[in-house]
């Protein structure tokens, strides 16, 4: 769960963020391995280790809707939303809902859909970057390229927004 | 080939509907039974795009003059075929009395487009043919190899030398 994006902001729990990827993380602190549990802004922010007892955080990951800028003053409000396991969207097009696959195959694909990773069975199709709409259950024709380009795959989505039949047209 | 949408009206049957979607016609049997009047409708069972190899692979190397095709619909197949493919021979059939009655009253077809009205799997054709297409099926798994074992039956004789029996919704061709 990442960091809420209002209100007041626990430090420990930016650094469980950081870990566990995990605001509300009920794991212990400081991580196994690590013996001291002091928690430093700077480092938390920017990555590494305040002292060699103190545990090595990761940089900070950029791909979600915020993240804290890097440069000083830091902040702790730096950190509203941040998602430390938010992953980029990638953009691929599709066609309009159809019926006969054949015919999604000689389609153009107009609209941009997105997904984490490159589509596939099994992956939820978004129509919005921030990936918070699913794609209504239908079947469609696909592209890597842009719009008004024909159909090189053709896939079904269910009423979650889950794709499955992804085949090559 | 698609209608001009000025010669389409809003129809309600019992066994169909033409409703306008966004100044579109969509001819609709059921909910996900619908038909779009447009152009790629027809070159996709006729294997006219641009990436889907599968699809025109099974018409690799055939020339056609004389077509069969079950399944009428709008009529989009039939029109493509004697419009762009200037086929001399186009039947449709078609089980559908109130859909073959209501294209005909909208003069949706050449008159030179034969359209015959009885059920596509069992019909015997009186003539031989270059392609016979059959257009029948919404979903891939409602073709049954007992559907296929029936239209090579009842199809593969009425073949001209090198002519195709053709399912693109698969697509595949029957032997």
């Amino acid at each position: 769960m990442a960091v809420p994006g209002s209100g007041t902001l626990s430090l420990l729990k930016l650094a469980k963020e950081k870990v566990y990827d995990d605001y509300n993380s009920g794991s212990s602190w400081p991580p196994s391995g690590t013996s001291g549990s002091g928690i430093n802004l700077h480092e938390l922010t920017v990555g590494g280790q305040a002292h060699s007892q103190t545990h090595v955080f990761e940089a900070t990951n950029t791909a979600g809707s915020n993240a804290p800028n890097g440069d000083t003053p830091y902040r702790m409000s730096e950190f509203y939303s941040y998602d430390h396991d938010a992953v980029s969207s990638t953009t691929s097009y599709r066609t309009n809902s159809g019926f006969k696959y054949n015919v999604l195959c000689a389609s153009n694909t107009t609209a941009a859909i997105y997904t984490v990773n490159a589509i596939t069975n099994g992956s939820t199709v978004y129509t919005d970057s921030a990936r918070t709409s699913v794609l209504a259950s239908g079947k469609y024709g696909w592209h890597v390229n842009a719009n008004s380009t024909q159909s090189t795959h053709r896939f079904y989505v269910d009423g979650s927004g889950v794709v499955s039949s992804f085949a090559s047209c | 080939m698609k209608i001009e949408e000025n010669k389409l009206k809003e129809h309600t049957g019992s066994s169909f509907t033409l409703k306008k979607v966004d100044n579109i016609s969509v001819l609709s049997f059921t909910e996900k039974k619908s038909i779009i009047n447009d152009d790629v409708y027809a070159e996709a069972f006729l294997g006219k795009c641009d990436n889907c190899e599968a699809y025109k692979k099974i018409y690799e190397g055939l020339s056609y003059d004389k077509v069969l095709v079950g399944g009428l619909g709008l009529g989009l197949i039939a029109r493509h075929l004697k419009e762009k493919d200037n086929c001399s021979v186009i039947d449709v059939v078609d089980n559908n009395n109130e859909l073959i009655t209501w294209v005909n009253s909208e003069k949706l077809l050449d008159d030179s487009i034969n359209v015959i009205e009885h059920d596509a799997l069992t019909y015997t054709p009186t003539k031989k043919y270059d392609l016979i297409l059959m257009d029948l099926w919404w979903d891939e798994d409602e073709i049954t190899d007992t559907i296929k074992n029936t239209l090579k039956t009842n199809y593969l004789s009425h073949l001209n030398t090198n002519g195709r029996l053709l399912l693109p919704l698969i697509p595949l061709e029957l032997k």
